[in-house]
């Protein structure tokens, strides 16, 4: 190879390494390999050249060119490469900074609660009802088998109102009655809400939450009662428990039953725990609300949604229901 | 009900433990709180008498004693009780003794003389809640022997809880019956022998309120002497069941109330004028009952009467003028039926709540008055050396409970419980809860309850009897899988959980606060708007119905914001009650659901400036409460006595006012100093249900065409009002206008205000050419002119 060639190829390599950018680099192999480009010319001068020098020239200009393109492409290569890291290191974000945007914020243990017990429920056929929160006398105690001046009636201490004449609903049975009076067995509903009595400490709040499930129909039974009442609870506390279902006395069931868990088949503790009350709707309260109770029986069933939210969300106080703090509520969103 | 275990063990042959028997008791439905040991059982605690007591030479407050405990030789102790003298006899912990307390008694010296233990009180030894001064024991209690055995300790007391209808398990028999029907057990109750008439004189009583009284029964008894003290046998049986002893006539008729569960009443006989009459008071007519109270009567109220007035009111408390008392000799003791009506509510009617009133509101036997009357005169005769006159018996109308007959079928039994109960059982059951009853067909009969059972009434109240001694727990279900029909509801979001997702997803957290409220901020809240008031409230903050739901809201705002909090977003569903006429019983109870939000707008961000809250981000979140419909709602500005003047609206949907946004009125900011007064929502939850499917409508594949226009128009104009006049354009090609910007300042006059708005026109059918929007565009423009008086800006 000429001297002349040499010095080419290497100021040509050395252009080449020198171009800092893909533009700069495309520069180089236009000026080298272009149309009119320096290798190009010298291809194109061969014919000058006698006929025996021709090949030997020819190929050295061609492996020159070769070793050109390899360069051009290595450094174009190696420029995206470059270009591309230097990219990414721009873009690079701290993945460690916070988020944007909402919270979403949480419903109320209580609500929380009283929706997982409709939605047990509801999977069994029962209907959710509502009713007023301030209430009769009628539909508060004497519909359901509690006459005036009724022992029973100090098992709630009742808030008054108007004088007397009105009252807010003690418990949410009274929803039963509304509504027996307005449609025939068979019967599947489930009302929760809010219910008053006149109370107040650690376990007891002057304002409270309670679900009561009736089931009337053609011969509903209380060892019905007593399966489905075992099949909620389970699937409430997603446990095998130990319950007892203990005699107990509400004016309007009969038979009547409060139902304890063992606390040890809850992880609480031991001892037993009373979560509710419940039995077969007593037929004083079946006839009151124009339900034959010679073709029908039904059983009703009602518990505190706050004792079960504290039971399986282990609040201590009831009345941190009440207090409304976020730094509680957050906790169930 | 408190049941010594020694006492019950009297009664009922067993020598099951007492945890069993507990267990049993409330697997019948007579719940056992708790198993408490008796007080004073602490071992170390003799009984001692105090032979010398002299002055402590350098304490005022302290004696020192010789005191024997049954040795040769006497201990010194040193005592500071007011009531140590010589001769009492009293407890004493000798040294060594672990007191209940912890404390150990050791020999000390007390200001330099030494004391060799300790006189005891009764509240000291756990024997009583508190007392004054050593525990005085009888001058026969034996000198040496030890206190526990002495009282007959140890001892357990069951804390029965029982149910109103019960009533006869208030006595050691009742729950002794129970006890035998769970345990199988043979129930062994003492034979009470009549007691032989040795004075001619007996009572005269008349019944003029028949309905009331079913049966009086009174028997004169008289001691020679003052009446004895009462013996320490039964005072520590009262004590026990909780009843402090008072006299021996008063003790024997309490523990004749708790033994068998007849409530009684003792006179003294030389203070009775004339006759006892059982009849209604007379309006104003007044006793002065035992605890000294005088009680002013209605007229509807049981009084027994001699010829001065009433001597007490019948089955609740005596009267002070005839009470026995320490010198008494004769006395009259009265035994009653009272019927549960004659007492139901007078309780409560007097503020007066006794043992006695307690058994009779939940009916006590009828067939009980005599025999605990000669218990009670045995009682007297044996203990106190008393004789006895004729039993004056008078009746009035009959309770009914022994008239009962119920038919009881084992078909029933079965439908009822779900389980088949064989005949045998049932009657077993029957015979042990003490029913009578004759077979009237294979698996039926008919069934005399117990008179002491006012609760059994009807033939579901005997096949509980059967399932709660079968055991409850042995019944086994059978499926009965009743069909019914789907429940219908609303097309879209139907529940107050679904409705407000949009809340919580904007950051809003569940409160629940109460109902009843303080009355001076729902006022302020309200503008004193009429409200339901509770009767009773248990706080003075508790005291209004709220028919908004703002007063809890605003609350629990306050609570947390002095708590640092500083974003605060709220809401709540619930009830409202406003007093309404036309409404049932007066009150219009209708859900809603209100919001608040205070604080900062946005979560605190590194790359966000922090904003406080204003009216359009809380406008923005009671929009998307509606979803879809958001563009069916109006906002119109209109006062509100709780909120801002300018900056409060109500919402409508359509023509229908639901419900009221704004910020809290500035008059609050002196209720909350240095807060940033909130922003508050409240919207009918009705009005968020949508009852209707939605209709589809096929989206336009047509292309759009959209048209800002910025318009120059007064202040005074609300951008609604020109949303408005678009809108009533009805242009079926206008699709949506949107408002990108409002400006005032530079280039504008003083009062003037720039709006601009883009409007998209699209049809269904066909592109839109430029004369098509130009049309609509300009007739737009023409009405806004007309309507409001808006220019186009720049011409």
């Amino acid at each position: 190879m000429s001297t002349d060639l040499e010095s080419l190829r290497d100021r040509a390599l050395a252009d080449i390494t020198a171009a800092q950018d893909l533009r700069a680099l495309d520069d180089q192999r236009v000026r080298l390999l272009g149309k009119k480009g320096e290798i190009t010319s010298r291809l194109k001068s061969l014919g000058e050249l006698p006929a025996d020098q021709r090949k030997a020239a020819g190929g050295a200009i061609n492996r020159i060119k070769q070793e050109i393109t390899q360069a051009i492409e290595a450094q174009r290569v190696a420029l995206e490469q470059a270009a591309f890291e230097a990219r990414i290191a721009q873009e690079t974000v701290d993945v460690t900074l916070p988020g944007r945007g909402e919270t979403p914020g949480a419903t109320h243990p209580i609500t929380r609660t009283r929706r997982r017990i409709e939605a047990l429920f509801a999977a069994r056929g029962f209907e959710v009802v509502t009713g007023p929160e301030i209430e009769d006398d009628y539909h508060n105690f004497e519909a359901l088998n509690v006459p005036p001046d009724h022992p029973a009636r100090a098992m709630q201490d009742t808030f008054y109102l108007d004088g007397g004449r009105l009252l807010l609903r003690t418990h949410t049975s009274p929803v039963q009655i509304r509504t027996m009076e307005s449609r025939q067995p068979p019967i599947r509903v489930i009302a929760p809400g809010r219910v008053y009595r006149c109370d107040s400490d650690r376990t007891h709040s002057p304002m409270f939450h309670q679900i009561e499930a009736l089931y009337v129909a053609e011969r509903v039974t209380f060892a019905e009662l007593r399966a489905d009442l075992r099949a909620f609870l389970e699937a409430f506390f997603e446990t095998d428990l130990n319950l007892r279902f203990r005699p107990s006395y509400f004016p309007f069931t009969e038979p009547s039953a409060e139902i304890d868990i063992d606390g040890q088949s809850l992880g609480t503790g031991s001892g037993w725990m009373e979560v509710m009350g419940c039995g077969m709707v007593h037929p004083n309260v079946l006839e009151a609300a124009g339900v034959d109770s010679q073709r029908y029986s039904g059983y009703a069933l009602g518990m505190g949604i706050e004792r079960l939210a504290m039971l399986r969300y282990g609040v201590s106080d009831l009345r941190q229901f009440y207090n409304n703090d976020l730094r509680m509520l957050a906790q169930f969103a | 009900m408190k049941i010594s275990e020694n006492w019950l063990r009297d009664w009922v042959d067993t020598t099951v433990d007492i945890d069993t028997i507990a267990e049993r008791i409330t697997m019948l439905g007579l719940e056992v709180d708790a198993i408490e040991p008796v007080g004073g059982a602490v071992p170390g605690v003799v009984i001692g008498e105090v032979l010398a007591c002299e002055p402590h030479p350098d304490a005022d407050k302290l004696k020192v004693c010789q005191v024997s405990t049954g040795g040769e030789a006497s201990a010194q102790i040193v005592c500071g009780a007011p009531n140590v003298a010589a001769g009492v006899r009293v407890p004493v912990a000798t040294v060594g003794t672990v007191m209940p307390s912890g404390m150990t008694i050791k020999a000390a010296k007390l200001r330099g003389v030494a004391s060799n233990g300790m006189l005891c009180s009764a509240g000291e030894l756990g024997a009583a809640q508190d007392s004054d001064g050593l525990w005085l024991l009888p001058a026969d209690a034996p000198v040496g022997t030890s206190l526990a055995e002495w009282l007959g300790l140890p001892d357990q007391v069951l804390e029965v809880d029982l149910t109103p209808n019960r009533g006869d398990c208030l006595s050691m028999r009742g729950v002794a019956r129970e006890v035998a029907l769970g345990l199988d057990c043979a129930l062994a109750s003492p034979v009470i022998a009549p007691i032989a008439n040795s004075l001619a004189a007996a009572p005269t009583v008349t019944i003029q309120a028949p309905a009331h009284c079913a049966a009086y029964s009174a028997r004169l008894v008289e001691s020679a002497e003052p009446l004895a003290a009462t013996p320490l046998w039964m005072r520590e049986r009262l004590r026990r069941a909780g009843i402090r002893a008072i006299n021996l006539a008063v003790d024997i008729g309490n523990y004749v109330m708790l033994e068998l569960g007849q409530p009684m009443h003792a006179f003294d006989a030389d203070r009775l004028v004339g006759a006892l009459q059982v009849r209604l008071s007379q309006t104003d007519e007044q006793i002065v009952t035992l605890d000294g109270e005088t009680v002013t009567l209605d007229d509807d109220t049981l009084v027994i009467a001699d010829d001065e007035g009433p001597v007490a009111i019948a089955g609740m408390i005596g009267g002070q003028r005839t009470a026995v008392s320490e010198c008494t000799r004769r006395v009259v003791f009265e035994s009653a039926c009272f019927r549960p009506s004659a007492v139901a509510g007078r309780g409560r009617r007097y503020k007066i709540h006794t043992d006695s009133l307690h058994r009779f509101e939940r009916g006590v036997d009828p067939a009980l008055h005599e025999a605990a009357l000669q218990r009670a005169s045995g009682l007297l005769e044996c203990v106190g050396g008393a004789a006895c006159g004729p039993i004056t018996t008078v009746l009035g109308e009959p309770v009914g409970v022994d008239a009962r007959r119920i038919d009881l079928s084992a078909i029933r039994v079965s439908r009822l419980i779900g389980q088949s109960i064989d005949d045998a059982t049932i009657e077993r059951v029957l015979s042990g809860v003490g029913c009578e009853f004759a077979s009237a067909g294979a698996g039926q009969w008919q069934v005399a309850p117990p008179s002491w059972r006012y609760d059994l009434a009807i033939e579901a109240d005997l096949i509980e009897e059967i399932a709660r001694v079968y055991g409850y727990d042995r019944l086994e279900a059978e499926q009965q899988g009743v069909s019914l029909p789907p429940v219908s509801s609303a097309d879209t979001a139907t529940r107050e959980t679904d409705i407000t997702e949009a809340l919580r997803q904007r950051g809003y957290n569940e409160a629940i606060t109460y109902s009843f409220v303080a009355s001076d901020l729902h006022d302020a809240l309200t503008g004193k708007a009429a409200v339901g008031v509770l009767d009773n409230p248990i706080s003075d903050q508790m005291t209004v119905m709220r028919r908004t739901l703002w007063a809890g809201l605003v609350e629990a705002w306050a609570y947390n914001a002095r708590r640092q909090q500083s974003r605060i977003r709220l809401y709540e569903h619930g009830l409202s009650f406003v007093p309404d006429k036309t409404a049932e019983n007066g009150y219009r109870q209708t859900a809603m659901i209100a919001g608040l939000a205070a604080g900062s707008a946005v979560p605190t961000h590194w790359d966000a400036p922090p904003r406080t809250v204003d009216f359009f981000d809380v406008r923005g979140d009671v929009e998307a409460l509606f979803g879809a419909r958001s563009d069916q709602i109006d906002f119109v500005a209109e006062p509100h006595p709780g909120l801002h003047p300018g900056r409060s609206a109500r919402i409508y949907l359509g023509s229908q006012a639901v419900g009221w946004i704004g910020q809290l009125a500035p008059t609050f900011a002196r209720r909350y100093k240095g807060l940033e007064l909130a922003y508050l929502f409240e919207i009918e939850a009705d009005a968020l249900i949508k009852s209707t499917a939605t209709r589809f409508a096929q989206p336009s594949d047509q292309p759009g065409v959209r048209r800002d226009l910025a318009l120059v128009v007064a202040e005074e104009v609300p951008v609604g009002r020109l949303i408005q006049v678009i809108r009533g354009l009805e242009s079926p090609l206008l699709r949506s206008v949107d408002v990108f910007d409002v400006f005032r300042g530079q280039g504008l006059d003083q009062g003037e205000k720039s709006v601009a708005l883009s409007l998209l026109f699209q049809s269904d059918t066909s592109t839109l050419d430029d004369d098509a929007v130009e049309g609509i565009t300009t007739a737009i423009i023409d009405a806004l002119r007309n309507e409001t008086g808006a220019q186009l800006r720049g011409t």
